[in-house]
């Protein structure tokens, strides 16, 4: 017997034992993600400068982005939004409220007259005969004092129902030909009817004078036979007989006599070919052939052989 | 997570030829010339070499125990019987398996642990030789 096998005998066959889990340091069990190792070149876990600058940033864009101030920002903006539209539509429907009992309250008048309603001088309103060219001697003066004798006058003292009676709308300056008006037509007013009706008599389109001034002189302008554009070429010389002996009063309205010098030698009178006044002294002749025979400067006339001028 | 381990005592290769048998109580001092294989009681002296001491589980020691070789320790190292530690020195590893109770120091070239194991003294490892 060996001493093996007498061993086996003693002892006993071979026996295994557990001898436990060894105390060890396992990754899977313990936490060893905040430990430091090196790895890959560099140290693990080990927080280096650029890391903690990047969390300090981190730190200080969290903080201003605290979801609670933005909420507040916005709000604020959008009750500021808020309030003004409230305001501003709070205003609007005062301002529409006021102008609204603002016109409800005026009493409303007529309506007033506007001059821009008044006839140019291609509808042959009164105004457009006075500004009419001063004919020019060259030009027919007979035809136009003929043709205008019926129409222009009324139309002077008559403005149309609805245009305002101010000098504007009557045009101050430009006058009528001077050979057309006889002694003195005055400016167009409400108070001076009786011009008005004396000129009516003169013309057998015109009708009777009414009380009313205003109305008086409208009914020639709208009887009105369209003032003829002067064109006529055509036997001025019967014309000029016609209209004079008929009513040289009453042919032109404007004389043209703009102004007399101090003195008394000279007058101006508006050349209506060229829109300009020129002076013209005794003894002189007119564009339309009449020649200045005296200047009363006292009186502000001017008379040549056949017509009276006075100022305008 | 670290598997258990074991081990396989043969005493033929590893030369234990020593045994104190279950049940056994032995009090003084032995000397042995290979492996001890305790499963009974020992309380005194023990100087053993030339192979391992082996507490099984259930085994008790106390005393003054030296080896020249390695510890397989399942059992229980008990206090002296005045009450002071045990004092155990191996010239090679001391394996303190799970089950183990000691009341002892240790002194060993290396100790291995495991979880489990239940130690009361001090510890001390000692130099290569």
């Amino acid at each position: 017997m060996n001493e093996a096998t007498l061993t086996r005998l003693c002892v006993g066959e071979p026996i295994t034992l557990a001898l436990g889990v060894p105390v060890a340091q396992t990754e899977n069990v313990s936490d060893v993600s905040k430990t430091l190792r090196w790895k890959n070149g560099r140290w693990e876990n080990a927080p280096s400068l650029l890391d903690r600058i990047s969390r300090l940033r981190e730190g200080s864009e969290s903080v201003l982005k605290v979801p609670t101030q933005g909420k507040s920002r916005t709000l604020k903006i959008k009750f500021l939004v808020g309030a003004v539209v409230a305001v501003l539509a709070v205003a609007s429907a005062g301002l529409g409220s006021a102008w609204y009992f603002k016109n409800k309250m005026i009493p409303k008048e007529p309506p007033l007259p506007i001059a821009g309603t008044v006839q140019g001088p291609a509808t042959g309103s009164s105004v457009v005969s006075i500004n009419e060219p001063y004919p020019l001697p060259s030009d027919k003066p007979q035809a136009v004092e003929s043709k205008e004798v019926p129409g222009v006058i009324p139309r002077v003292d008559a403005p149309e129902e609805g245009v305002a009676q101010t000098p504007t709308a009557i045009a101050p300056a430009p006058v009528a030909p001077p050979n057309a008006v006889v002694p003195v037509v005055p400016r167009p007013t409400k108070d001076k009817a009786p011009v008005a009706a004396a000129v009516v008599m003169d013309t057998d389109v015109a009708p009777p004078a009414k009380s009313s001034p205003k109305d008086a002189p409208s009914v020639p302008v709208t009887q009105g036979k369209p003032v003829p554009v002067v064109s006529a070429s055509k036997q001025p010389t019967e014309t000029v007989s016609s209209s004079v002996s008929a009513a040289p009063v009453a042919l032109k309205s404007g004389s043209g006599l703009v102004a007399l010098t101090p003195d008394g030698k000279f007058a101006l009178f508006t050349n209506t070919a060229t829109r300009l006044p020129e002076k013209f002294g005794i003894g002189d002749k007119l564009p339309n052939g009449e020649t200045i025979k005296n200047i009363d400067r006292a009186g502000g006339k001017v008379q040549t052989e056949s017509k009276e001028y006075r100022l305008e | 997570m670290s598997q258990e381990e074991t081990i396989v005592i043969d005493p033929v290769g590893m030369n234990i030829v020593n045994r104190i048998a279950p049940g056994t109580k032995f009090t003084g001092t032995i000397e042995c010339d290979g492996g001890l294989l305790i499963e009974g009681a020992f309380h005194g002296e023990l100087s053993v070499k030339g192979g391992p001491i082996v507490l099984m589980q259930g085994a008790v020691m106390s005393g003054d125990i030296r080896g020249a070789g390695d510890a397989f320790l399942f059992g229980n190292i008990a206090s002296r019987s005045d009450g002071e530690l045990s004092d155990l020195t191996m010239g090679g590893a001391v394996f303190m398996t799970q089950s183990v109770e000691a009341k002892s120091n240790v002194t060993a070239r290396a100790i291995k642990l495991y979880e489990g194991a239940q130690v009361d003294g001090r510890i001390k490892t000692t130099p290569r030789q």
